[in-house]
């Protein structure tokens, strides 16, 4: 497991202007995940962990700080830049799975693929492999609205593999699941965690968030807390700052 | 790949949405390719050959009239000469108006026609119905007589028999062998329902008796066509014929259009008539317009569809699409409709093929068909990327360009408000009424012209009123004397007076002249046209009911060398002698030789020539003698009765006086009159169906912005309802909403009517292009379309329920 930094925020802040109000939605944010880890981030609702992982995952730019990925600053790319570096980087998966209703399984899981410009061998050797870790292999020709909600999820989450990405950003993944779906998809994580995958989950149940190493609580847009679970990781001194 | 395939796959999703673009574009495009399709054979390109920039045509100039003599374009000498300049013209080809007799039940009739150079067809590249055209050295003394007919004589002449390929045709007392069938649409020279151009002869043929050419050289008629050389310009080529000028110059010094000169021009030119030109800016105004409220209205739904479609867009965009990559997406599911509906619009165009060829009028000169070939095909797929690109790319980008995050919170399938999409979807109505303003403003403008046309006064009573056209001056020798011809037009005039049913019966003579004359009153000779008219119970103006003004008509008294007494019609009057009474003034002939005086003895009303000029052409000062020896006569018959019962009976009459007349021409003025006014009617058509398939579309777009409106805005609607609004105060909101679009767009269209209006002046007849009346007429009908298609969706707003409403979201 290598475990250099994968990202760092320093300072972050976002703003949101509507009718001249102004709302701080985050307030200097300052995070780093190394490689290999397994970050969740939990807080009440409206604390702005939607939000931090929007701009984690470059969806959303900050109104100030640095964001770093990879070792290359990321905070202030081109939009094109920008979507180039989310689909080689990152890896999403969402609470309401997003699967596109009118693709097949194996459409979804090589959508991502197509837009990297990847030939059709590679493609379909990557869905392939991508949904034999999912065990979804056999549903490939299925339509989302075919399948339960843990097989959509686990479908959004081969998607999310199958493009090698260095992290996967997972915002509530079982938040649409039923109990014994959710722990299968938490399994699921937890087993892609162990074959070295980084990962850092928003989830609002602490339950599920002790699934992971490090256990980062946000509150009116402010890392308030920090647990470490993992050993390993507490002793390379990962470093989670809140400033007032 | 993928791109097409999931594009596809919206469609079949979607397929109320595609059925609804498709069908639009597809009158849009479909709509506009069938006019492009004739515009391109009539205008365009209106000669198959290559290189047509290099063909040409060589026509007379005369000098001291300052005016072309028609197509003439030289002798035959001239043509061996410019044959002479191979370095300079090649491929020359004369055509020379001819005619042939031809017996048709039991008549001796005259078929009109051409003698052509062998190489004619083949420069012009078109090619036989049936058969072949001329081999080259056809033309050549001692060659077998060979023809080429038209579609039309074929089939009427000749039953549309294809076995008649390779037989011998009966011309009097010649035989020809019939080589080739031309295609119906083959017309070069234009003509008319009357005279339609029917046959073609290789020149030189043996049979062509030396008296069918001018002994001057100047055949009657001829037109010259020739391809310069390569690399030859016009401006090199006309030199050459301005050298040939001058050394022919002195050998033609009895023509009467001495001096001359000889121009060259595009060959195009002679297709593309002032008449088809001044329709062109309407057509292609008409065109635009309606492509344009066709991708208006798919660019609405386009809109709506990518604004439905937001959270899937976000979840690519999440994925890793770029916006070029979301944006090529959505323009190609934006093309696809636009490709289907070009497909189903040239189905449209094919369709309208026939109607076009119906609608023309026989005296445009035409060599192609109004088909769809390969260049109708190309401006079919251009049309097709544009309006996909115009109706797509908008909301494409708008789909593109959302930011991300937001669209992945707001879940899938929500409209949002938006201050650009409610301005656009606004936009869009407002250009959609504009347009449809134009159009109808066209159409409506046209559409007064032709009720105009229709009720122009034609100085006489046409209901009726049959015209019976005899030659008497044809190749029978019986009817070249003066006194042959009296005798015959009295027996004519007494039998069909005696015909029971027959009121009156008038002779005019349709052969007369035009020339400079002294007028009393007037310093400087005047250019008057003249005529000849029966007279005492043969009095034309009497059988049409022209009213006579002022004076006399004529009587037996004016006939004879010494009587000068003529009639003048009112423009004449008007123009030489305004304000004064022109009975007693004199007219006097300013021709070499000829210095006859005329006395006024009547004013008649100004009767138009609908046989021989269009009926919208100014009427020209005119005067009639009481003379009766000119070559053509048209028998004006009134009858008591139906005149289709007369027909007959009158052909009877006819045979029996003139057993060697040609066969009669033989219509009602009132229709003779109808068909001049085809290009009017078919132009008027053609802008009304715009105007038509316009304000379809305009009202549809209305209708659907204002649905989606209050499709989006049922809890608004819920909430007014539940805080206390009235239904009808709920109504009044929508209707205004709509009806202000409908207004903005209204006022642009009618600043853009009167813009653009005038571009119709040429066609325009009787009416301004800013006619108050026509107006305020179209905006009232598209304000009333409006309101229907604004009241459906106003008065499903009043339909919400409250509580339905306020639960849903």
């Amino acid at each position: 497991m290598n475990n250099g930094s994968l990202i760092k925020l320093e300072g972050i802040t976002k703003v949101f202007y509507t009718d001249e109000v102004e709302t701080h939605a985050l307030s200097g944010i300052h995070l780093e995940i190394r490689k290999g880890e397994y970050a969740s981030i939990a807080g009440p609702s409206g604390c702005g962990k939607s939000t931090l992982l929007s701009i984690l995952g470059l969806l959303d730019t900050p109104t100030d700080g640095e964001y770093t990925l990879n070792g290359e600053p990321v905070a202030n790319l081109a939009h094109a830049e920008r979507a180039r570096i989310r689909n080689r980087e990152v890896g999403f998966i969402f609470q309401s799975f997003n699967l596109i209703g009118d693709l097949t399984v194996y459409e979804n899981v090589e959508l991502p693929l197509t837009y990297r410009g990847m030939n059709a061998a590679e493609r379909k050797q990557r869905v392939n492999d991508a949904l034999e870790k999912v065990g979804m292999v056999h549903r490939v020709k299925h339509y989302p609205s075919q399948l339960s909600g843990g097989q959509q999820q686990r479908v959004a989450v081969a998607r999310a593999l199958g493009g090698k990405p260095s992290i996967l950003l997972a915002d509530e993944p079982t938040g649409n699941l039923d109990s014994k779906n959710g722990d299968a998809v938490m399994n699921l994580l937890q087993d892609l965690h162990r074959e070295g995958a980084t990962i850092c989950m928003v989830t609002h149940d602490p339950r599920f968030a002790r699934h992971a190493d490090r256990q980062v609580h946000l509150f009116d847009g402010r890392i308030v807390e920090e647990n470490v679970e993992s050993p390993e990781i507490s002793n390379q001194k990962s470093v989670v700052r809140s400033r007032q | 790949m993928n791109d097409l395939k999931f594009a596809c796959r919206q469609l079949r999703k979607s397929p109320g949405f595609t059925a609804v673009a498709v069908l639009t574009l597809a009158l849009g495009i479909g709509a506009s390719t069938a006019i492009f399709s004739g515009v391109n054979a009539l205008w365009l390109n209106p000669v198959p050959a290559a290189e047509l920039d290099r063909i040409v045509q060589i026509r007379l100039f005369d000098k001291r009239q300052n005016s072309y003599y028609g197509d003439r374009g030289g002798s035959f000498e001239i043509l061996q000469e410019l044959r002479a300049h191979r370095d300079h013209f090649v491929d020359l080809t004369r055509m020379t108006y001819s005619n042939l007799p031809w017996e048709d039940a039991g008549w001796l009739d005259r078929v009109i026609g051409f003698h052509v150079s062998p190489n004619f067809f083949s420069l012009w590249n078109v090619r036989p119905w049936l058969g072949r055209t001329f081999a080259p050295d056809e033309g050549r003394p001692g060659a077998p007589p060979v023809i080429v007919v038209s579609h039309a004589f074929w089939n009427k002449r000749l039953g549309g028999d294809p076995g008649w390929i390779g037989k011998s045709l009966r011309f009097g007392d010649q035989y020809r062998t019939l080589v080739g069938v031309m295609p119906p649409h083959f017309n070069p020279m234009g003509g008319s329902v009357l005279y339609p151009q029917e046959f073609w002869l290789p020149e030189d043929d043996p049979q062509v008796g030396p008296a069918d050419k001018d002994p001057e050289g100047f055949d009657s008629g001829t037109l010259l066509i020739a391809r310069l050389a390569p690399g030859v310009s016009m401006k090199q080529a006309q030199a050459v014929l301005d050298v040939l000028v001058r050394r022919h110059e002195g050998g033609y010094r009895k023509i009467w259009w001495h001096p001359f000169s000889l121009h060259l021009r595009p060959v195009r030119e002679m297709f593309a008539s002032a008449e088809v030109r001044k329709t062109i800016p309407g057509f292609v105004g008409a065109m635009i317009f309606v492509l344009l409220i066709a991708c208006a209205n798919v660019a609405n739904l386009n809109l709506a569809r990518t604004e439905a479609r937001q959270h899937e867009l976000a979840i690519r965009g999440a994925l890793g699409a770029g916006r070029f990559q979301l944006l090529r997406q959505l323009l190609i599911e934006s093309l696809l409709p636009a490709l289907a509906g070009a497909g189903a619009g040239l189905v449209l165009t094919y369709w309208s093929l026939g109607l076009m060829e119906w609608l023309l009028p026989a005296s445009l000169p035409r060599l192609r068909a109004i088909e769809i070939d390969w260049q109708v095909l190309a401006y079919c797929l251009l049309l097709a990327v544009t309006a996909g690109l115009v109706s797509g790319t908008v909301p494409a980008w708008y789909g593109a360009s959302r930011p991300v995050a937001n669209a992945l919170k707001q879940g899938g399938g929500q409209a949002t408000s938006g201050v650009f999409r409610n301005l656009y979807r606004r936009g869009l109505v407002v250009l959609e009424v504009s347009l449809a303003m134009l159009l109808l403003a066209g159409a409506g403008l046209m559409i007064q012209s032709v009720v105009r046309l229709l009720r122009t006064n034609l100085g006489l009573e046409p209901t009726n009123l049959i015209a019976v056209r005899i030659s008497p001056a044809g190749d029978s020798k019986k009817y070249r004397t003066f006194e042959a011809k009296t005798l015959l037009l009295a027996e004519v005039h007494r039998r069909l007076s005696a015909v029971p049913g027959v009121e009156a019966v008038g002779i005019l003579g349709t052969a007369g002249g035009d020339g400079k004359f002294a007028v009393s009153g007037q310093k400087e000779p005047v250019e008057l046209m003249w005529s000849s008219s029966g007279v005492g119970t043969a009095d034309a103006f009497k059988a049409m009911r022209a009213p006579l003004l002022l004076g006399r008509s004529f009587d037996e008294r004016d006939l004879g060398t010494n009587a000068m007494a003529v009639l003048v019609n009112e423009t004449l009057a008007r123009r030489c002698w305004p304000g004064e009474n022109a009975v007693g003034k004199t007219i006097q002939a300013t021709a070499k030789g000829d210095h006859r005086t005329f006395e006024v003895a009547g004013v008649v009303a100004d009767v138009r020539w609908i046989w021989r000029a269009y009926v919208t052409e100014p009427i020209e000062p005119m005067f009639y003698q009481p003379r009766q020896e000119y070559g053509g006569y048209t028998l004006f018959v009134r009858p008591r009765i139906k005149p289709a019962g007369l027909i007959k009976p009158l052909l009877a009459e006819l045979k029996a006086a003139g057993p060697e007349l040609r066969k009669p021409a033989v219509s009602l003025v009132k229709d003779d009159f109808y068909d001049c006014t085809r290009l009017h009617r078919t132009y008027m058509w053609c802008l009304a169906v715009f105007g038509s398939v316009g304000l379809l579309l305009a009202s549809a777009g209305i209708y659907a912005t204002l649905a989606y409106s209050v499709a989006s805005r049922q809890r608004e609607m819920g909430i007014r309802l539940a805080l206390g609004a009235t239904r009808s105060g709920v109504m009044r909101m929508v209707l205004r909403q709509g009806m202000t679009l409908v207004g903005i767009g209204l006022a642009l269209g009618l600043a853009a009517a009167c813009a653009l209006t005038r571009l119709l002046r040429g066609m325009l007849y009787g009416v301004s292009p800013l006619d108050p009346l026509t107006l305020t007429a179209a905006a009232l009908l598209l304000s009333l379309i409006a309101l229907l298609a604004c009241y459906v969706p106003a008065r499903r707003a009043t339909k919400v329920d409250p509580i339905e409403a306020l639960r849903y979201e």
